[in-house]
């Protein structure tokens, strides 16, 4: 029983310090990406999305000007990975394509032409 | 659906002399904190019959009609449409509410708090949500209260390991626990039914405090709780989950979301949870936790049909075993020998139950019509060393609701029958005692709402008991909004419900109390009423609010548990007063981005004609304390929680007549409770550490006579405080949208 219990904690304190550990490297990059995000909803799935990738050290859209700024390690992951964390969850990313699947899922306000009249 | 729908309607218009003036304005939804907005909203004069709809960003304008006064109505498919009236035309902003059309009695509005108060509720109505429940990630329906101020959790004996709720200082028998408006605990299911509710199934939990809706039945006196389970509609593809803890229990819980069609979608829940190592470390020879094991299953449909009906389907199973009492001796050598007269205890529970609701639209969007059923079977069996106990209960449940309005919709009205069929038959050392109850019903309740500050929901409903005649319980509930974002609640009602003295109090089985029933026992009634201040307030641009609550309790008959003399427990009615007051003070307060704190402070004051006197009721703290901080880094990725309650003194039940060492003082102390979490989220899943009871705080010897537990003073019953000793926990969950 008790390996069970230390099995269990390890396995917890891995998930946790796996982390921590890869906030070692320091250089970042930017890169500026054009999407389709149409209200203040696809800015947050957006910045969410990018968010919670690893090697994204910082995620912000602007909804005027539909360019999301993301700060990455270039060690850790690729702006082409970043255009495709962004269209697999339904939004154009530069000249890349939404996938369709996720973009017919998007609430209403975040298809295209969602906010225009 | 769920999502509570605002419409702002911002209506602006330039003055003009000419004929065929219009309003202007635009409808949205808010969801959440953002706001989208709501085309194809219909907007109609009543009576000059004149109207429009709104364009694909929300906005309209229509032309006043030549003859005012005239009702503007604003309606949408699926929600609940929305009257102003219009006496001449004026350029006020209003804001108005719209519900979505659900079977569904309370909607709360507002950002995602963990915890929200609603201002537009005529009801004192807490909703808690799933990110409140994940702030203690353990474990099932008992343990969802571990930061609410409104409802306590206590241990209700020293072996069985049961959990159970008060509110408003009462035991949790006098709250009415519904999941989606059909009874979940009730009957044989009151001393367990908190631990078959496994905490990943439950998506938030409504807490009504005082008395509730008519539409619910009878048996709400002290409040209510609202579960909303997972919906199939609504749920993820795949969720797992998997927990343990220091002290040897080991959880899993699968969820598996299917859409079959635009129409059909289901949820199967799975549930299994072991308690597998004796653990006692107070040393009394007794397991401090029973050892358990739990298989929990529900599998729901729904089939919805947009705008003509929807149905939903159900089935739950449960198998609960707990074996508890004194260690096996020989544990060593694995060989699990028992002593030929150790006190064993072994409670083993099965239910199985079947549910459907169906919700029918018409085409006006004003009415609806709601059908709710049940069957249920329970059976418990269980030995308490030589008392044994065996209980069979089975359940029928009946509600239809017809929703319209009256005129135009500020004023609403809800009507329907009901009924409840309970068949029980318990056998208690040798006695035994078969019931049934049938009880049809009937209930009208209007709503009243002038769409801006007032609200007044009156109810009333005529029910038939079979024993007992005729229940009667008028309930009114009043709401005024102040402009300065204070929200002034009274409510007032009575309840009724039959008490299951056996399974309802552990002192029955877990002493040596000689049980005495010393009249027949009738059903038990009471008035609760109440008022509620709410404060919404702004500190340096932060959002918090101040809620302050006075409930009073006063029982017309109660089924009194009288422990006053250590060797027996007597049940009789109520002669004399019984009644209880309950004064709440809480404040809930961002006080920086991401960073939320709450206080709360309680003082009960409980007391019961006993055989000996009007006395306190025992083991209820008379204040109770509690601090909760919480904290989240962006995007929710980690959050951390901290939670400290205090327990104030209670009496304990006079053990004078024991031997010296077997008496107990007249108070219990007061101590503090420490509890905190820590979760990360990843993409797919969440990872969570937690401890309980960090000061490591226990009741010593909580059992009297332990060592004697066949003896004439053995009782597990007087429990005021932690029995588990300090536990660390670790889980995680994943999940596939």
């Amino acid at each position: 029983m008790k390996y069970i219990n230390i099995f269990f904690c390890l396995l917890i304190f891995s998930l946790f310090t796996a982390t921590t550990s890869s906030a070692q490297s320091k250089k970042t990059d930017t890169v500026y990406i054009k999407t389709s995000a149409e209200c203040d909803q696809c800015k947050k799935s957006i910045e969410k999305a990018l968010n919670y990738e690893k090697g994204v050290k910082s995620a912000r859209l602007n909804v005027e000007t539909k360019v999301v700024e993301v700060i990455y390690k270039p060690a850790k992951t690729t702006p082409e990975h970043l255009r495709h964390i962004i269209t697999n969850i339904g939004y154009d990313a530069d000249g890349e394509k939404a996938n369709n699947k996720a973009y017919q899922k998007l609430e209403d306000c975040c298809k295209k032409g969602g906010m225009e009249k | 659906m769920k999502s509570s729908i605002i419409i702002f309607l911002t209506a602006c218009f330039s003055i003009s002399y000419l004929s065929g003036q219009s309003i202007k304005g635009a409808v949205m939804s808010v969801n959440k904190k953002t706001t989208e907005t709501m085309p194809g909203v219909n907007i109609y004069w009543q009576h000059a019959k004149q109207g429009t709809t709104t364009d694909i960003s929300g906005n309209f304008q229509l032309t006043y009609p030549d003859k005012l006064p005239d009702n503007l109505i604003i309606s949408m498919t699926g929600f609940q449409p929305d009257t102003t009236v219009y006496h001449h035309p004026n350029d006020t902003t209003i804001q108005v509410t719209l519900k979505p059309l659900v079977l569904k009695e309370v909607v709360v509005i507002g950002k995602s708090d963990a915890i929200s108060i609603s201002s537009i509720d005529p009801i004192n109505v807490q909703k808690i949500t799933t990110d409140e429940l994940r702030k203690a990630a353990c474990c099932n329906l008992s343990e969802s209260f571990e930061t609410n101020a409104s409802v306590d959790v206590s241990y209700t004996d020293a072996v069985s390991g049961a959990k159970q709720i008060q509110m408003l200082g009462l035991d949790g028998v006098y709250t009415q626990i519904l999941s989606e408006n059909v009874p979940l605990i009730r009957g044989l299911s009151s001393s367990y039914g908190l631990s078959y509710v496994p905490g990943t199934w439950i998506q938030s939990i409504l807490v009504t405090k005082g008395t509730g809706s008519v539409v619910n039945g009878f048996e709400s006196i002290t409040g209510q709780l609202q579960l909303e389970l997972i919906e199939p509609v609504e749920a993820e593809k795949l969720m797992f989950n998997a927990y343990a803890n220091s002290q040897g229990r080991y959880e899993g819980n699968l969820h598996y979301g299917l859409k079959a069609s635009e129409k059909v979608s289901s949820v199967l829940l799975a549930h299994y949870s072991t308690q597998l190592m004796s653990v006692d470390k107070n040393g009394d020879s007794f397991v401090d936790m029973p050892m358990t094991t739990q298989y929990n299953m529900m599998n729901r449909w729904t089939i919805d049909k947009p705008n003509k009906y929807c149905i939903q389907l159900g089935i739950k199973a449960l198998y609960e075993d707990r074996e508890g009492g004194q260690v096996p001796q020989g544990d060593d050598d694995g060989s699990h020998q028992h002593h030929a007269n150790s006190y064993q205890i072994s409670i083993d529970n099965r239910q199985v139950e079947l549910f459907s609701k169906t919700g029918i639209l018409f085409p006006e969007p004003y009415k609806s019509l709601g059908i709710i059923t049940s069957l249920r079977h329970h059976e418990r069996s269980s030995l308490f060393g030589n008392r044994g106990y065996s209980g069979f209960q089975e359940s029928v449940y009946l509600n239809t609701i017809y929703e319209t309005i009256i005129s135009d919709t500020r004023h609403k009205i809800k009507m329907g029958g009901s009924f409840y069929g309970d068949l029980y038959n318990e056998t208690f050392l040798d006695s035994g005692f078969k019931r049934e109850e049938l009880i049809p019903g009937a209930f009208s309740e209007y709503t009243y709402s002038n769409g801006e500050n007032i609200s007044v929901v009156a109810g009333m409903r005529l029910d038939h008991h079979n024993l007992y005649g005729l229940f009667y319980s008028p309930r009114v509930h009043f709401k005024y909004n102040f402009k300065s974002g204070t929200t002034f609640r009274v409510s007032a009602g009575k309840g009724y419900r039959t008490a299951n003295i056996f399974v309802e109090n552990s002192q029955v089985f877990a002493s040596s109390r000689r049980v005495i029933i010393s009249e027949s026992l009738l059903p038990e009634s009471a008035w609760n009423g109440g008022i509620t201040v709410t404060q919404k307030m702004k500190i340096f641009k932060r959002e918090g609010s101040v809620n302050l609550d006075i409930y009073r309790t006063q029982f017309e008959n109660q089924v009194v548990v009288d422990l006053e003399d250590p060797r027996t427990v007597i049940f009789h009615n109520l002669h004399g007063q019984s009644f209880s007051n309950s004064y709440q003070l809480e404040i809930n307060q961002e006080i920086a981005e991401r960073l939320e704190l709450r206080l709360a402070g309680k003082i009960y004051n409980v007391k019961t004609q006993y055989n000996a006197g009007l006395r306190e009721r025992p083991l209820v703290p008379r204040e109770r304390a509690l601090f909760n901080i919480g904290y989240k880094t962006p995007y929710d990725k980690w959050k951390f929680d901290l939670t400290t309650k205090w327990t104030g003194s209670s009496r304990i039940p006079n053990t004078q007549g024991n031997p010296e060492e077997f008496t107990l003082s007249g108070n219990s102390p007061s101590f503090f409770y420490l509890s905190g979490q820590i979760t990360r989220a990843f993409k797919h899943f969440e990872a969570y550490l937690g401890a309980e009871n960090l000061t490591n705080f226990t009741q010593k010897s909580p059992i009297l006579a332990s060592a004697d537990p066949y003896g004439p003073y053995f009782d597990a019953s007087m429990i005021w405080g932690p029995v588990g000793e300090r536990m660390f926990y670790g889980g995680i969950r994943y999940s596939i949208k």
